[in-house]
């Protein structure tokens, strides 16, 4: 074992001999290779290029200036060094005499902003690292001279320069002073780098690592917008200084009491970090932001002294939580930056190196001295290019003495946070400001918008005010229109036609008749709505009448329209539903729902009724329409539009698509859809003629056609996807002059696609609007030339209208922000039928309108930099996937970017219920194991199949066990073999089995040595219960312990979720070193025949291995790997005993419960009569141990099951104890708080099982019918977790009635296929298993599937290397690191192997058929 | 009591920081307001403190009361002690 203080010593390791700091060169350290992979993956980006400008006095005298440089180049060699690209490693090459001259720049002609330009340029070029990493020059300017100096960062970070600037200072000084330099060289990079590789041996250094594995898996910091370029890594510095008085405030602040930590520095760091917080949240929208903290490594003063980038980036996560204040997240994120520092160990980069985050705070402490007496004057260059992980970087830093904070964002170009552009710096002062002001106040509420902002979002952009024609009627502009064009076409159906005189006689005779049977204003009257002139005149029959029609589509399944009618029937106060009917079949169909049927075909054909014109009836007040639309629940949604609504929209829509003279519309979608309001209304309005396409059957795409193929009409009103079928369709109608797109997001591709084939002589609008805000509330109008973007915009707000984009608090969100679109105004709708509650959650007050309301669209969009609105997605197509969170849209447009690919939806397959977390567990009826246990495969008897093999197998298994007279032969055994003070080590643990085998062991004659561990939890009960028993038995006695223990439990936790195993690890550790220096040769285990079996067995006998021997040797080699293996007790413990196989020839095991067959009652009979040994009372279950409970509860928490469920389980299998007892030792009662504290001074932090995965699934209209060339696709575009699982190709996607995708149909389409079958896993050809293997084993898994990326199963940069460099071993192939990015799975790399040996082979000139 | 600070004391000049001249660290001078003691100098101290003593010293007792000197470091120390030796 270690003493603590030999490990003390750790931090004094720069003191080693120098000599081993002479070497001429070293490995790279983990924050180098970072860099090093980064440089590799961007070879000409100067991104890590370190370049200051330091302005000198004008008196300096060059050439000594020229001496100094030189005496500094000399004395830090790791300024002259080099990278030096190892076959499996990277090293850092010292170079001895190795010039690197000062350059002389003459810029005294330059005007400061020429010199500015200078010095932009330099600091931008790149240096190649094999051969050089510094840049050094002095530039002569009219203000003096000025020393430029630029490092790459694999050798140097900020802390070092100032070194650097501090020792020049010094050396020149020396020299014009001519005195002997004092201070001593700059400390050696190369004592660093061993220092590093000795910490990365410690004990200490193992816990902080468990501390970095055990953070939950972070979130990432994705970007939801999908044009994203990761390969780019220009960036943008945008600087601002935070001024001295905000200054002194935020340094004051941060030192009032609640606020402050033990330092100034981090208590600045930790205000900075929550503003950065409340930034990520507010402004860009993350919920669960993650930030990579940049902190020196400089422990100790030696090392605050060396050159060299002593840093490491750490992750501190957060999630926001409801009601959050600055308060609560800054006291959240105060602990999360100490538990970073305190785990702050060399190296532990390498455990931030394949996690997503791409925004880093680095709090500069380093601050530049005097040079010479005169204060420094240093001013940092930004090279213009940033890591291409980097979303956004913000440096916190004083460089010069008396600085206020100056704060520089580097935003990396086209990335999401530069999309905010500048106004970073207004809305993070803003939030800074907000913060020092009211500390306890909440982040969400304030509004973060600037004026200018505000005036334009919300004020201007709303600027829609325009007179309608108030107070009238749909019903009253129609008659209107009666009375100018009466003799004008109305409507046409094929042949027949009607003029407007004619179309209103029929209206009016039914309108009369309804009235007569009692119909008035606010009633609801269904109307069959299959297409026809019929229904067209119902519906303005419907609305003469002063009542709202619900269309009843034909193609409704009878089910929705039974939902209809009770959502009707609960409306008209439980009168039967009212339905309008002109065809025998739905007559005969709603009589048979209950419905109260009224014919209008026999009104109309009559002719008997009153033609007479009505006087207007319902006001615009009234209702006009109830739609609907199918909710989220399964419930359908009756959306209910008032006249009022209906007209703001009818009067706009008339003079934006209707001016001209009798145009015709098309009347080919259904009339349930709201979308279809303006071919019916806009033309009845403006003395334009419907000309209706009646259905043709379920598919609207047909009477599409219909209508195209006729080139009838002149402005027609339609979906995308019915869009896409025109374009791919045969018809070109000339006629077309309008085409107005809804219902659906537009893409540009399509719109451009439409434009062309229409010679460009038709206007597309598209057009974007809720049923909820009556059919549009937003208008753009298509341009070749400017909509270029993905989807085409969806403009302005109509007429009285107001659009705004808010967040969940009601604030509008800044430029570039994703929120909801809310809209108000004219259009927004009364509410839903029935449903009070749903439509109070939707339809809201208005913030800003204090008499209106608002309607919550579930849109997702964001203002871009030119002012204008970008749809996102629907709110609920954002979902999570293992803690991502994704947007659908974005998957759906990269597949579509293949050209094979002509529409793809993503549905979220949620797993079916059966095999849900939420099913109850039940027991196995033998053994009581749970079916939640892996594989316990309960079957239809109730019987687990452990159970069931054991029944095959029990009397083959039995034979292992040699409890007849075996203990007296062991005994026998051992006393012949005697030698010494002692016979055996016997494991006591104090709990009830351990004391009675201590005893039976005792009573056959042994003389043990009992050995417990002190773990630091063991119970005072325990205790005295072990001094009792081994006083009662006249036994010696020895406590084991280790100041490990609590690493050791973390680490079990981590590996097991549980304590136990840790524990058993670290007795057989100890207890055979003391069998050793004792010379004791038998160890004695008081493993249940439970934990035999988990342990050992069972694997065995289900591979039917059943001889005592052969177990016996298996058991052997195990315990062997077991010491062997690589886990916190071989890092704390000393292990070297275990390296050869002496201990185990020498020292024997022996598992007392194979040779007793005592039942659990025996024990307890036993124990009450014959030993002093009292249950305690303070252990829970266990009865001897305080943290069994912490192991019991991570594991129930973490694997869903009890750690004990086994063990127990072939407890009951083999009569040691009965099923109840079993279940009832197993249903413990956890002191919940205890057990909490417990894991949080550990530092462990259980993880969230989740849920069962959902599945994504692909629905492609495509030519392909192998999906893999699309996975080829995706996987180089889109990150794992955003990957389908599935794919499924349809030569089209199926439509709704309304002509969006039908997703029922499309998800019934998975149901039908064999669900969850895994992808082409298997290694197809030679070179993908020789992959499969080589991933294997540098990954250490069990398996690999072609098509899993080598950073999901834990490849890491060194891994990369080897990888490569075995790969090439292998193969004789090259592959360059950056290519092992692009290919990432095996089947990627192994096609990519294929064919540069294919070429190889075609190079010789040998036909490539022999390589078979 | 003495040898406590003067270990504190050692490992402090020894490991954390450059002794400047000649003057050497007094017990009650402040470590952390005069930046003498960085954020990650604090934490190799407090690693240190839990070797020496061989106990644990929860985050929440690393503040500038029980850290701003080697006096107070002393006391905090003691007063653990203590604190450990009733729970027992």
């Amino acid at each position: 074992m270690h003493s603590g203080d030999s490990e003390s010593g750790v931090s004094g390791g720069l003191r080693l001999a120098s000599s081993a700091a002479s070497e001429v060169r070293v490995k790279l350290t983990q924050s180098q290779i970072k860099m090093w992979l980064g440089q590799k993956l961007n070879p000409y980006s100067p991104m890590y290029n370190m370049a200051l400008a330091f302005h000198l006095a004008e008196n300096t005298d060059y050439d000594l200036f020229a001496k100094t440089w030189q005496q500094l180049i000399e004395e830090t060699p790791i300024l002259t060094s080099c990278v030096q690209d190892g076959l499996e490693y990277p090293f850092l090459c010292y170079r001895q005499n190795q010039e690197l001259t000062l350059e002389y720049v003459d810029l005294s002609a330059n005007s400061d902003q020429g010199i500015h330009d200078y010095l932009q340029a330099r600091a931008a070029r790149r240096f190649d690292i094999h051969k050089y990493m510094v840049d050094s020059a002095l530039l002569v300017t009219k203000s003096g001279p000025i020393w430029y100096l630029n490092q790459h960062h694999l050798i140097t970070d900020i802390w070092s320069c100032t070194l650097l600037y501090q020792r020049a200072a010094e050396i020149y000084n020396s020299l014009v002073t001519r005195e002997r330099l004092k201070s001593r060289p700059l400390a050696d990079f190369r004592q660093y780098v061993l220092w590093e590789e000795k910490v990365r041996k410690s004990s200490e250094y193992q816990s902080a690592i468990a501390y970095w594995q055990s953070r939950p898996n972070d979130e990432a910091v994705m970007t939801t917008i999908a044009s994203e370029d990761s390969s780019t890594t220009a960036s943008e510095r945008v600087s601002v200084h935070l001024g001295e008085a905000r200054s002194t405030l935020l340094s004051e602040k941060a030192m009032t009491p609640g606020v402050r930590t033990f330092s100034l520095q981090l208590s600045e760091l930790n205000l900075f970090l929550t503003a950065l917080f409340t930034y990520l949240y507010r402004v860009l929208g993350k919920n669960n932001p993650v930030v990579g903290l940049i902190f020196h490594s400089r422990d100790t003063s030696e090392m605050k002294r060396t050159v060299g980038p002593l840093i490491e980036t750490c992750l501190v996560g957060v999630d926001m939580q409801p009601g959050e204040t600055f308060d609560s997240l800054h006291r959240r994120l105060s602990a999360e930056t100490l538990a970073a520092l305190r785990n702050l160990k060399p190296g532990i980069s390498a455990y931030t190196i394949n996690r997503s985050y791409d925004v880093v705070l680095n709090f500069i402490t380093a601050e530049f001295a005097d040079f010479c007496g005169r204060p420094a004057q240093a001013e940092w260059i930004h090279s213009g290019h940033v890591d291409a992980n980097h979303q956004l970087r913000l440096q916190v830093h004083k460089l010069n003495k008396g600085d206020s904070f100056n704060l520089s964002f580097d935003l990396k170009e086209c990335g999401y946070a530069q999309a905010n552009g500048k106004r970073i710096v207004d809305h993070f002062l803003h939030i800074t400001d907000r913060m020092l002001d009211d500390f306890t106040g909440s982040i969400d509420s304030f509004d973060l918008l600037s004026n200018v902002e505000r005036r334009r979002q919300v004020v201007s952009f709303n600027q829609t005010s325009t007179a309608t024609l108030a107070g009238k009627t749909v019903v009253e502009l129609f008659a209107m229109q009666v009375e100018r064009t009466p003799h004008a076409q109305a409507v046409r159906c094929g042949n027949r036609v009607l003029t407007y005189r004619q179309f209103d006689d029929g209206v009016n005779r039914l309108a009369h008749r309804l009235i007569q049977r009692g119909v008035a204003i606010e009633d609801l009257i269904g109307v069959e709505a299959g297409r026809s002139i019929e229904t067209l005149t119902a519906i303005m029959a419907v609305l003469k009448a002063g009542a709202a029609y619900v269309p009843f589509d034909s193609t409704l399944p009878s089910g929705r329209q039974q939902q209809y009618l009770e959502g009707m029937q609960t409306y008209r106060g439980n009168r039967k539903a009212l339905v309008l009917t002109h065809t025998n079949s739905a007559r005969t169909a709603f009589s048979r729902l209950g419905a109260e049927v009224v014919d209008a075909a026999s009104v109309t054909m009559a002719g008997s009724d009153s033609k007479a014109e009505l006087s207007p009836r319902a006001g615009t007040g009234n209702l006009a329409y109830v739609l609907f639309t199918s909710g989220s629940t399964g419930q359908p949604k009756g959306v209910m539009v008032e006249h009022g609504n209906l007209v703001n929209y009818l009067v706009w829509a008339r003079r934006e698509y209707a001016i001209g003279e009798q145009l015709a519309f098309p009347l080919f979608t259904s009339l349930s859809f709201d979308l279809t309001a303006t071919s019916l209304f806009v033309p009845l309005i403006s003395g334009h003629c419907v000309v209706v396409y009646p259905d043709r059957g379920e598919r609207s795409d047909l009477a599409l056609f219909d209508v195209l193929a006729e080139d009838a009409v002149d402005v027609i009103k339609l979906t995308p996807s019915h869009l896409k079928l025109m374009v791919a369709g045969p018809y070109r109608p000339v006629r077309l002059k309008k085409m107005i797109i809804g219902g659906e997001d537009l893409k540009s591709s399509l719109a451009q696609q439409a434009f062309s084939l229409m010679r460009e002589r038709v206007s597309i609008y598209n057009e974007y609007g809720p049923t909820e805000t009556t059919v549009g509330c937003m208008i753009h109008r298509f341009s070749k030339e400017e909509d270029l973007d993905e989807s085409v915009p969806i403009g302005r707000p109509i007429a009285n209208s107001q659009i705004y984009i808010l967040d969940a608090f009601c604030n509008p969100v800044p430029t570039g922000v994703i929120g909801e679109i809310c809209v108000g105004g004219a259009g927004v709708a009364r509410g839903y039928l029935n449903a009070p509650e749903l439509s109070a959650e939707r339809f809201i007050q208005h913030p800003f309108l204090d008499t209106a309301r608002m309607y919550r669209t579930g849109d997702l969009a964001k203002w871009d930099g030119s002012g204008r609105i970008v749809l996102i997605g629907r709110a609920d197509r954002q979902i999570k996937v293992r803690g991502f969170r994704i947007e659908l849209g974005e998957i759906e447009s990269v597949i579509e970017s293949h050209p094979e690919v002509q529409q793809c939806v993503i549905e979220n397959m949620l797993p079916s219920p059966t095999t849900g977390s939420n099913q109850a567990i039940s027991h196995c009826i033998k053994c009581g194991l749970p079916s939640n246990y892996p594989n316990a495969a309960l079957d239809s008897d109730g019987i687990c199949k452990v159970c069931r093999v054991f029944e095959q197998k029990e009397s083959m298994v039995k034979k292992y066990f040699d409890t007849s007279g075996g203990l007296k032969k062991l005994a026998k055994r051992i006393i012949a073999d005697r030698s010494g003070d002692y016979d055996c080590i016997v494991l006591f643990s104090g709990g009830k089995d351990s004391t009675y085998m201590l005893c039976k062991l005792v009573e056959l004659g042994l003389r043990p040595l009992a050995f417990t561990l002190d773990n630091g939890f063991i119970s005072q009960g325990a205790k005295a219960n072990i001094a009792r028993v081994v006083e009662h038995l006249h036994v010696d006695h020895t406590y084991g312990q280790t100041a490990h223990m609590n690493q050791i439990f973390t680490d079990s936790l981590e590996r097991h979720s549980n304590v136990c195993n840790g524990c058993f690890k670290t007795i057989y550790t100890l207890s055979t070193q003391l069998a050793r220096r004792k010379g004791i040769k038998y160890i004695i285990t008081g493993l249940s025949k439970g934990q035999l079996f988990e342990t050992r067995l069972v694997d065995m006998f289900e591979d039917d291995i059943f001889s005592a021997e052969q177990i016996d040797n298996y058991i052997d080699a195990a315990r062997k790997a077991y010491h062997r293996m690589d886990d916190a007790v071989s890092h704390c413990l000393d292990v070297e005993i275990f390296k050869t196989d002496d201990v185990f020839r020498e020292l024997e095991f022996i598992d007392f419960f194979r040779y007793c067959d005592s039942t659990l009652a025996d024990i307890y009979d036993y124990l009450a009569n014959r030993v002093p040994w009292i249950r305690p009372a303070d252990t829970g279950r266990s009865t001897n141990c305080l943290i069994n409970d912490v192991g019991i509860y991570v594991h129930r928490k973490e694997r869903g099951y009890h750690n004990y469920a086994l063990p127990y389980s072939w407890d009951v299998r083999l009569g040691h104890k009965d099923r109840s007892a079993a279940l009832e030792e197993l249903d413990d009662e956890i002191d919940t708080e205890r057990v909490e504290s417990i894991l949080n001074t550990l530092g462990y932090r259980t993880k969230d099982p989740g849920q069962p995965a959902s599945k994504l699934v692909a629905f492609c209209a495509a030519q392909l019918k192998d999906c893999s060339i699309l996975d080829a696709h995706v996987q180089q575009r889109l990150p794992s977790y955003m990957q389908p699982d599935q794919y499924v190709m349809l030569e089209c996607l199926p439509l709704t009635p309304h002509g969006k995708v039908d997703s029922q149909r499309l998800r019934a389409q998975v149901v039908t296929d064999k669900d969850g079958k895994p992808r082409g896993t298997e290694p197809k050809t030679p070179v993908e298993a020789r992959l499969c293997d080589i991933w294997r084993e540098l990954l250490s898994v069990e398996a690999v599937g072609t098509t899993d990326s080598f950073f999901e199963l834990g490849g890491d940069s060194l891994l990369i290397v080897r990888a490569v460099a075995q790969i090439e071993r292998e193969f004789d192939v090259r592959i360059e690191l950056t290519k092992f990015f692009e290919a990432p799975t095996v089947q990627m790399l192994g096609a990519m192997i294929d064919g540069i040996l294919l070429n190889e082979v075609m190079d010789l000139g040998i036909n490539p058929t022999l390589r078979t | 009591m003495q040898t406590t600070k003067a270990k504190i004391r050692q490992f402090i000049e020894s490991e954390l920081i450059t002794k400047s001249d000649t003057s050497s660290l007094e017990d009650h001078d402040d470590l952390l307001m005069s930046n003498m003691l960085d954020s990650l100098g604090v934490m190799r101290l407090v690693e240190y403190l839990e070797r020496m003593n061989a106990t644990k010293i929860p985050p929440e007792d690393i503040t500038l009361e029980n850290f701003q000197s080697v006096n107070k470091i002393a006391t905090y120390l003691s007063a653990q002690v203590g604190q450990t030796a009733l729970g027992k």
